[in-house]
């Protein structure tokens, strides 16, 4: 997978960022299945930002603002999403 | 034979085809509306049971086209039964369906680098493609501009704005007739691609590369769109090939078959995932400035959505706000359509009345089949409409205005537990007050494995139908047992007994068909949550008269042709000395008597006797008696065998057919007191009372397992296209209903009850 900016100290999963975290996706890990790619394709690339709005109630599904949309992914699937979370001073496109 | 077939070509040749395409959400419906007005219908491809909607658009210069609107789509690489028919549409990848003339692509304004990842992959083959932008209205009351001079530039293929006003559509109409009129054709884009770095892991990905394209050849020469399109389908093909997917797409998945599983999956995902991301940048330097806004962040038009969302996605706040809104739409089922279902049976009565007094009595066999059987058949039709129209225009409303998509954002962790999709919620919800709208809502599923298991289980949910049963057995059986702790009804616990049942029922049944016959993946969530949208009254109009007139034409048929045949059952064959004695008793009796209440009353009592004596005579009486043996063990006897048979009009019916077998007349309800009184004193052959309350409990869940509706069945039979389905489902939740109820009898029994 081509990598935006390969920062390893600084790498996370999708699904644990709390609501209100804006980060950019790195790479996908493990084998890309239907859901990966759909999300791929709803803008989910590595050099995307991404915010956590919000966790459902019952703790599943999340939702996520990318390109400006809202889309709801369950933590299974944002989990293979390796993000960076861009230090304090980072600008983020947004 | 010989000359019809070459006027249809010929008819055909004439008509243009133009399809609608969009990302889900983008306004492609509203579009479609505009464009055809009053003309679309809802129709199926053969063999297809995913909708699509077709209409005729009149364009400038008189010039007539067919519009078609497909499913949303993401993208075309379909994910779901509803995606696919969107891409078989495009590709004329159907039987006796052409390649569309020309393709419009939908494109949601205000969400223009999303929505243009799919015109990117459309723009890559070779059909002929323009852009309709929607939304733009939204735009301009944001105080934004959008350059759509400049959009078309970078896309090489005309852009039109097509707003949601009046009148949007005049410029798309014209850009229709221009384009169709036109013989010029554009060339596609080359495919987008990106290189990574120069290694020996991305030689695999290269080879993957070109093992695409060779299938994307194979592909081309299948479809006929001919070699530059080999590039754009080979990825297509590749992106196929990473995903376990049920959906049929043969144009794809018939070409050169296994080519592509001899490359490494790692090197296949690396060069899809390359290629989406190449598309997206495309996208991305297409929309680049395109919509410019004057408000720095986020549009105006957001800020109510947001506001909404807090709430509506609140975490208490939300799931609160859901069940007062599914609360009203139960409340709506059970009681707003009431009224109606009321009126639409005094409208039978009169009708029935009427018939009876125009046909001649010397002809009762006539007047017979007029008034059981083709009227009550009518009846048994249009009764279900209420119903229909009110689950529809709900759900058209929760669906337009973008609540559904949050209540299964809601629901969805819930209803993965049972391997179904969030939507399967809203038809279980509805089967609590009839099976029939709840099957036709299923529609909002978008596999087909999903939705034939929801259609399956929906019939065990415990319909408003039940409840006649249910209260005249509790009240014949269980009046008059002692409280429970000395102030719960023994009544009141069987009658939430058989609720919880039908819902274990229904979510066991659910999960064994997942992991059986219709095995699948927990359906993926890939959920858009649009803004909210004021629904627009044309389109609910659309929506809810769609679906009443499909039901109408053709489950009522089916449902009038079964009527029919039950009276055919309960009639026949007549017991002419009965018959004769019957008629003379009442010729007798009107002699004796002076027309009044008394006569009637004297007149009503030898028909209901006489008719207990010809229906045990007729062909469902005989049935009765001859299932005796077989339902005895349940507890049950010919009488009951009777009722069961002619319930299958509709479960209530068990209730009238008793009151005719106890030689009540068919008037009797389940508040009843004579019927009660008359079941209560039967007893079986030893001499001991014929119902009790294991017997009733045993028939109790009888009624709550079985299929005991034609109706349904007839849904069903619409939903899925074939009798495999519905007969299949009749014959499970018949065994199943048997089986517990074997076990209640025999068990009860046992154990000392009797």
């Amino acid at each position: 997978m081509v990598s935006a900016a390969p920062t390893p100290d600084r790498r996370h999963r999708l699904h644990e960022q709390p609501p209100g975290r804006t980060v950019v996706i790195d790479h996908i890990e493990g084998r890309l299945d239907a859901t990966g790619l759909r999300l791929l394709e709803l803008g989910l690339v590595p050099g995307a930002s991404v915010t956590v709005i919000r966790v459902a109630p019952l703790g599943d599904p999340l939702e996520l603002s990318v390109l400006g949309t809202r889309v709801c992914v369950r933590k299974k699937d944002a989990s293979a999403f390796v993000v960076v979370v861009p230090a304090a001073g980072d600008r983020v496109a947004p | 034979m010989s000359a019809e077939p070459d006027v249809q070509q010929v008819v055909q040749q004439v008509v243009r085809r133009v399809v609608l395409v969009g990302n889900p959400n983008c306004g492609k419906t509203t579009l479609f509306n505009a464009l055809t007005g009053l003309s679309a219908k809802t129709g199926n491809y053969p063999g297809i049971t995913v909708e699509h909607r077709e209409g005729q658009a009149t364009l400038p210069g008189g010039l007539k086209a067919s519009v078609i609107d497909v499913p949303g789509t993401y993208s075309i690489v379909p994910r779901s039964d509803d995606e696919a028919v969107a891409v078989r549409v495009l590709f004329g990848d159907l039987p006796g369906v052409r390649r569309p003339d020309l393709v419009v692509a939908v494109v949601d304004a205000t969400q223009l680098e999303r929505n243009l990842y799919l015109v990117a992959q459309l723009r890559e083959l070779p059909l002929p493609l323009v852009v309709a932008l929607t939304m733009t209205d939204v735009i301009d009351s944001d105080g934004g501009v959008c350059d759509v001079e400049q959009l078309q530039h970078r896309l090489g293929i005309p852009v039109v704005k097509a707003p949601a006003i009046a009148g949007g559509a005049v410029a798309l109409k014209a850009l229709l007739a221009a384009e169709l009129t036109s013989t010029a054709r554009r060339l596609p884009m080359n495919v987008a691609r990106q290189t990574g770095p120069d290694t020996a892991a991305d030689a695999d990905v290269r080879r993957a590369s070109a093992v695409a394209d060779t299938v994307g050849a194979a592909v081309a020469t299948r479809a006929g769109l001919g070699p530059e399109s080999a590039a754009a389908l080979g990825q297509l093909a590749l992106q196929r090939s990473l995903t376990v997917t049920e959906t049929a797409l043969p144009i794809v998945d018939d070409s050169a078959p296994g080519l592509l599983a001899a490359v490494p999956v790692s090197a296949r995902a690396e060069a899809a995932a390359r290629a989406v991301q190449a598309r997206q940048l495309r996208a991305k330097s297409w929309a680049r400035d395109i919509v410019t806004s004057v408000s720095p962040h986020e549009a105006k038009s957001l800020a109510f959505t947001r506001r909404l969302d807090a709430v509506a996605l609140h975490p208490v706040a939300g799931p609160l706000l859901m069940v007062t809104v599914f609360g009203v739409l139960f409340q709506a089922l059970f009681s707003w359509a009431t009224p109606m279902m009321d009126l639409i049976d005094g409208v039978v009565g009169a009708a029935t009345d009427l018939a009876r007094s125009v046909l001649p009595a010397s002809l009762p066999l006539l007047s017979s089949l007029v008034t059981d059987g083709i009227i009550a058949g009518v009846g048994n039709v249009v009764v279900f409409v209420p119903q229909i129209a009110i689950l529809f225009l709900f759900l058209a409303v929760l669906e337009d205005t973008g609540y559904l998509a949050r209540a299964a954002f809601l629901l969805d962790r819930i209803m993965q537990g049972v391997g179904l999709h969030g939507r399967a919620f809203v038809p279980m919800l509805s089967g609590f007050a009839c099976a029939v709208p709840a099957i036709l809502a299923t529609r909002t599923i978008e596999n087909t494995k999903d939705r034939l298991v929801t259609i399956l289980v929906t019939p065990l949910v415990s319909c408003s139908a039940r409840l006649p049963v249910y209260a005249l057995m509790i009240a014949t059986v269980f009046a008059g047992t002692d409280p429970v702790f000395g102030f719960i009804e023994p009544g009141a616990i069987v009658m939430v007994s058989m609720y919880a049942l039908s819902m274990v029922a229904a979510i066991a049944m659910a999960a064994l068909f997942k992991r059986t016959i219709l095995r699948s993946p927990t359906p993926p969530l890939v959920l858009e949550l649009p803004p909210y949208r004021v629904p627009h009254a044309f389109q609910l109009y659309k929506a809810v008269s769609a679906r009443v007139m499909t039901f109408l034409k053709e489950a009522g048929t089916v449902i009038l042709a079964i009527t029919v045949v039950l009276w055919g059952l309960l009639t026949f064959p007549i017991d002419r000395d009965v018959a004769d004695a019957r008629d003379k008793a009442i010729k007798a009796t009107e002699l004796q008597l002076p027309a009044g209440a008394e006569r009637d009353a004297e007149v009503r009592a030898i028909r209901d006797n006489a008719g207990q004596a010809l229906v045990e005579h007729s062909i469902a009486g005989r049935l009765g008696h001859a299932m005796e043996p077989f339902i005895a063990p349940l507890g049950f006897d010919w009488k009951i065998g009777i009722g069961i048979v002619a319930s299958f009009a509709a479960r209530e019916v068990f209730v009238s057919t008793l009151g005719i077998v106890y030689g009540l007349g068919e008037a009797q309800d389940e508040t009843s007191t004579s019927l009660r009184d008359a079941m209560r004193k039967d007893t079986r052959a030893d001499g001991t009372p014929l119902y009790t309350p294991l017997s009733g409990l045993s028939l109790l869940v009888f009624f709550v397992l079985a299929m005991q509706c034609m109706s349904t069945l007839a849904a069903v039979k619409r939903e899925t296209r074939s009798w495999r389905w519905p007969l299949f489902q009749l014959g499970y939740m018949t065994a199943l209903a048997i089986g517990a109820s074997l076990l209640v009898y025999q068990v009860g029994l046992a154990l000392g009850f009797h």
